[in-house]
């Protein structure tokens, strides 16, 4: 524990709790809007089809509506999107590749009018079959989703290699830590495993408010990464960046579902076609054709020699994105990253394929790549450590990687104590001690490459009225970036939090900030905001002792008053004029690669397994919030509770399912399980662990994301050593019942 | 574009007149489950006779009887002290479903005369018999995990979802109306129908009847009941299979939900208790005999089978 300053490392009150707490908040939705049109929108009800024919002749006789919008209006534009590859019409071309592609839209004077409007648009569709399985769409031969060479997007990063197979990303990861690597008398396990589709559910779906105005683009929009946003816009319409202007509301959740961009397009297709300002407001079953984590298929194989000492790693891994890439490669690349496990093995060798499908795109979610990989590989190190008879825990301590080794050749050497972390984890799991029958602890470890650029900028504001204004363009999206930024500027200028306010984005205003993703708001947003504080507090005081006539290093500034001697005064006096500002950025951080740290997926878990039934349950969780230097404790903690129980959603109930034709079958939130209080574990235990080892303000790296790939990993072990061998996701007790039956006929006498 | 009529009543003769006046009229109570399969299409109805204000939100008694009226909603039943002293099959079995948001609104006239689950009576796109007489039965060979075991056709095997109505068929319930001839009453275990060939024909009620409310006789003193719910999911789901025990010093009543196209008296298994009242395997057993499983809903034989068994172990036992 590193003591708490007079604002960072104490857990202060979320400035926005009051607003969002009484309903005055106001999200895209709410928006207020002059002569707001509504937009709904026509979805393919089918998999893959070539579209005959489209008819909007009755829902233009709807009252109330004001036009169809499809891709016919589109023509004079190159009305294709993506950030990574740009492969995605606004509107279906001519083809739909998945059920719920956008074929059409609606603008309408109420939503009433529109969603009439939009049941009776006539659309012709010529069936072609349609490749639902990853596996199956990456074999050779398979017809391709996408006809033409992939077309690399504005973010794609130079030199990727994109194909012409629907796998048409890899990441490939060899190497050798060492030469003329023995595999002689090594255990070796290997097998197949199945991560499911899952849908991150955001309280609020996408919105967007659009308007095409004669000097450009106006978004109102529930995004993650606004100034991306604004980057695909203009692309797209063939903008300058200066003549798209993106702002963002309150944002009620993203988990990765916001991030990059999303409805957008279409709505400022629909707003340039009608020439006035919409809303486009998705539901619950829009969202979940919108963006999706991946679904993935994987064969792993781990060498380990009988001593215990680690041999080699071989994985391949099939991502499905879907019909469009989203942000499917770096999905990929970070899973490809995970598979690899944080341990000093001879030799690696893994091929991670990113591969269409006729599904809904798939994108980011929180913890992914950990999410998908670091139950497998972990879980083949438990079978192991069983084969060889060591303790699970003995074998990956014996085979950890400490501080400073590379874990991945070119990216930056670990930079945690992940033994440490374990260790704190098996102490509150009472590791070694008995358990009853059907009863299991798990423990996992891994990284995941976290921050991703360091292109994050900040301004830091005195006003007149003396209070401090932060412009930074990470969002607030429940998981409290406002809050810990309000918090740095508090510390680093001496003020009380009540005295800074952290704006909401205008990209017009904003400085410009990459996105609010890879854990990156506290660690690479906070360090611009600290060294703008900085740079404003040397100003102030520059201004003072010019003010008072005496000497800076005789001032000292604190509770928003500079001193010297007897005499004080309050800094707002300094603005009287006019603002005082000051800017700051993240440049100084630096790190070849997606990792500009390692966020820590360390995590523990005791369950009870039900033979009779299969149900699960789980009376404890450990989670490790290895973050450095906690800015807000309780952020920190809510954070890990808030995973955990996505985690738990995910590793035991959650699972989209398509049927035989490609199209979803529980698009609801009654039939889409997502956990509720009653699946709370008994105990969640967060360990915060503060080394001060991040590259973030006061010493602080990213959380939030970690418990993810952690967790998952260690709800399997722990399900593995309560007797129930695990090889694919999600363990609901109809599996698990019959995981159950198998492991006792196969291991039945006779 | 669909158009609606919407119609506010102040008094039940006026309702009744509303929708004997016009057959493509429907009552809307709190209109979870209405406006619901409105939205999607299910059902249309052109002319929305809101009976909210009418005078049917009492809770009383009358002899023996417990008075519930129609319009009493969910979350405000199960919240009565005599419902928690005297009738707990009554108050688990009301909580044990939807969510508090919902149970706020939802009403007792119209949990009774919700409608099916199956997701293809809800689809339009699909087959359904219930929705389209003659269309065909898309669940007999799709995806009917969730579906009914007993009191099937080769029509329909629709479940009928009320966790309530289980418990008020067990009770003894007796379902008071207000048709377009007068008043009638009809015991709860002769209003619903089950599918046969008409799987379209839900309950003895005609257009126009309007449910005023429920009575409920009264248990004896010291008699024991309860609700046992079984689901995917612990909150916010239907049954997969439930028991409702009322068991009276004497004899014990059973009703199973979540198994069986209305919710089901279990008379078999009574019969059974009633020569052996500590039979409930048996008992369990022959209630079961003739399911009619079929691929995926196979499990729920055992599962219903456990479930009562359980259920009478717990309420039943001496
Ligand atoms: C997400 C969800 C989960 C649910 N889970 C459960 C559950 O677990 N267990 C359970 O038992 N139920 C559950 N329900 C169903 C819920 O209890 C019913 O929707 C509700 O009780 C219906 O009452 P209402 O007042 O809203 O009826 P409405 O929706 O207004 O009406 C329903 C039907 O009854 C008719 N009607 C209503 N009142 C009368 C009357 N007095 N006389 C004649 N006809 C009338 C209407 O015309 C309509 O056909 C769930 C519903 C939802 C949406």
């Amino acid at each position: 524990m590193i003591p708490a300053g007079t604002a960072v490392g104490r857990s202060v009150v979320r400035p926005d709790l009051a607003a969002k707490l009484s309903g005055a908040a106001v999200y895209g939705a709410d928006l207020p809007v002059a002569g707001v049109l509504h937009v709904k929108l026509l979805r393919s009800v089918v998999a893959h089809a070539r579209i005959a024919a489209v008819d909007p002749a009755a829902a233009l006789e709807v009252p109330g509506v004001v036009a169809v919008v499809t891709a016919a209006d589109l023509v004079d534009l190159d009305a294709t999107w993506g950030h990574y590859v740009r492969d995605r019409p606004i509107f279906a071309d001519g083809v739909v590749r998945f059920a719920g592609e956008i074929v059409a839209a609606v603008a309408a004077e109420t939503e009433e009018a529109a969603a009439a409007a939009v049941t009776t648009i006539e659309v012709e569709y010529d069936e072609l079959p349609a490749l639902l399985d990853v596996a199956a769409a990456a074999a050779p031969g398979a017809a391709r989703v996408h006809d033409r060479a992939p077309r690399p997007g504005f973010a794609c990063p130079p030199g990727t290699e994109l194909g012409m197979d629907n796998a048409f990303y890899h990441h490939g990861l060899q190497h050798e830590r060492v030469a003329e690597v023995d595999e002689a008398g090594a255990v070796v396990v290997q097998h197949e495993y199945i991560f499911p589709a899952v849908y991150q559910y955001a309280m609020e779906p996408h919105v967007v408010v659009a308007s095409w105005e004669p000097d450009g683009i106006s978004v109102h929009s529930s995004c993650q990464h606004p100034f991306l946003v604004r980057q695909e816009l203009a692309t797209v319409f063939g903008l300058p960046l200066e003549r798209v202007r993106v702002r963002v509301p309150f944002v009620g959740g993203g988990f990765g579902s916001k991030s990059y961009t999303k409805m957008e397009p279409v709505a400022v297709a629909v707003a340039r076609a009608v020439g006035r300002p919409v809303r486009l407001v998705n539901r619950v079953e829009d969202a979940m054709v919108t963006t999706r984590r991946h679904g993935m298929r994987c064969r792993m194989r781990t060498a380990v020699r009988p001593d215990g000492r680690f041999v080699s790693r071989q994985a391949w891994i099939w991502m499905d994105t879907g019909a469009y890439a989203d942000n499917g490669p770096t999905v990929t690349m970070v899973a490809g990253m995970a598979a690899v496990g944080p341990y000093r093995w001879d030799r690696v060798d893994i091929d991670a394929a990113c591969v269409y499908t006729h599904l809904p795109p798939s994108g980011s979610y929180r913890g992914f790549g950990a999410a998908h990989l670091q139950w497998v590989g972990e879980s083949q190190v438990d079978e192991v450590a069983a084969l060889l008879g060591i303790d699970r825990l003995e074998l990956r301590l014996r085979n950890l990687l400490d501080r400073g080794e590379t874990l991945i050749p070119g990216q930056r050497p670990l930079d945690a104590d992940l033994a440490g972390d374990l260790r704190e984890v098996a102490k509150r799991l009472d590791w070694g001690g008995a358990l009853p029958a059907w009863r299991g602890r798990g423990i996992s470890v891994g990284v995941s490459p976290a921050g991703v650029s360091a292109r994050s900028a900040a301004r830091v504001e005195l006003r007149p009225d003396g209070r401090v204004m932060v412009l930074v363009g990470s969002q607030e999206i429940g998981q409290g970036a406002r809050t810990v930024h309000a918090q740095i500027a508090a510390e680093v200028l001496g003020l009380g939090m009540e005295r800074v306010v952290v704006l909401p984005t205008d990209t017009d205003h904003t400085p410009y900030d990459r996105s609010t993703g890879a854990s990156r708001s506290t660690t690479v947003a906070g360090l611009a905001v600290q060294r703008a504080s900085e740079r404003l507090r040397t100003a102030l005081l520059a201004a003072a002792a010019e003010h008072g006539g005496v000497p800076v290093d005789e001032l000292t500034l604190r509770d928003g008053r500079i001193s010297t001697g007897k005499r004080s005064w309050d800094i707002a006096e300094l603005a009287a004029a006019g603002p005082i500002g000051a800017d700051g950025d993240a440049s100084e951080l630096t790190g070849a690669g997606p990792a500009l740290f390692w966020e820590v997926c360390v995590a523990g878990a005791e369950v009870s397994v039900d033979p009779e039934t299969g149900l699960v349950e789980v009376p404890r969780v450990v989670t490790v919030a290895d973050v450095g230097r906690a800015v807000n404790p309780s952020l920190v903690e809510r954070q890990d509770e808030g995973c955990t129980l996505q985690v738990i959603g995910n590793a035991f109930f959650e699972e989209m399912r398509f049927s035989e034709d490609g199209v979803l079958l529980n698009d609801s939130l009654l039939d889409y399980r997502v956990p509720t209080l009653t699946d709370v574990p008994a105990e969640m235990i967060c360990v915060i662990v503060e080394n001060g080892d991040g590259p973030g303000p006061f010493g602080a790296k990213g959380c939030g994301e970690g418990v993810f790939g952690g967790l998952t990993a260690a709800l399997v072990s722990a399900v593995t050593d309560a007797g129930v061998p695990v090889r694919e996701l999600p363990m609901s007790p109809d599996r698990v019942w019959r995981w159950i039956q198998q492991t006792t006929s196969d291991t039945a006498p006779g | 574009m669909r158009t609606l009529e919407y119609v506010r009543v102040g008094e039940p003769a006026q309702a009744v007149a509303e929708l004997a006046a016009d057959p493509a009229a429907a009552f809307l109570a709190g209109g979870t489950t209405q406006l619901d399969l409105m939205k999607i299409g299910t059902v249309t109805a052109r002319r929305l006779v809101d009976i909210t204000r009418l005078p049917l939100r009492d809770v009383t008694f009358d002899g023996g009887d417990l008075r519930v009226g129609a319009l009493v909603t969910m979350e405000r039943l199960a919240r009565e002290p005599v419902v928690a002293q005297r009738l707990p099959v009554l108050r688990d079995a009301l909580l044990a479903g939807a969510s508090v948001q919902l149970r706020n609104a939802a009403t007792i006239g119209g949990n009774l005369l919700q409608r099916t689950r199956c997701p293809y009576f809800r689809d339009v796109a699909t087959a359904c018999n219930k929705r389209d007489p003659g269309a065909g039965c898309a669940a007999l060979e799709g995806v009917h995990r969730n579906h009914a075991i007993l009191g099937t056709s080769p029509h329909c095997i629709a479940t009928h979802p009320s966790d309530l109505a289980v418990a008020l068929v067990a009770l003894d319930a007796v379902v008071r109306l207000l048709g377009p001839d007068g008043p009638r009453t009809v015991p709860l275990t002769g209003f619903y129908l089950p599918p046969d060939d008409t799987p379209r024909l839900e309950t003895v009620l005609r257009h126009g009847d309007l449910v005023t409310g429920v009575d409920i006789p009264l248990p004896a003193q010291g008699t024991r009941s309860g609700y046992l719910k079984v689901r995917d999911r612990a909150s916010y789901d239907f049954a997969l299979a439930s028991a409702a025990v009322v068991a009276d010093p004497g004899r014990t009543r059973v009703a199973l939900g979540g198994v069986a196209t209305v919710p089901w008296r279990a008379r078999r298994a009574e019969a059974v208790l009633r020569e052996a009242p500590e039979a409930f395997v048996a008992a369990a057993g022959a209630e079961l005999a003739d399911a009619e499983p079929r691929r995926d809903n196979g499990y729920k034989v055992e599962l219903a089978r456990r479930t009562l068994i359980r259920a009478l172990s717990t309420w039943a036992a001496p």
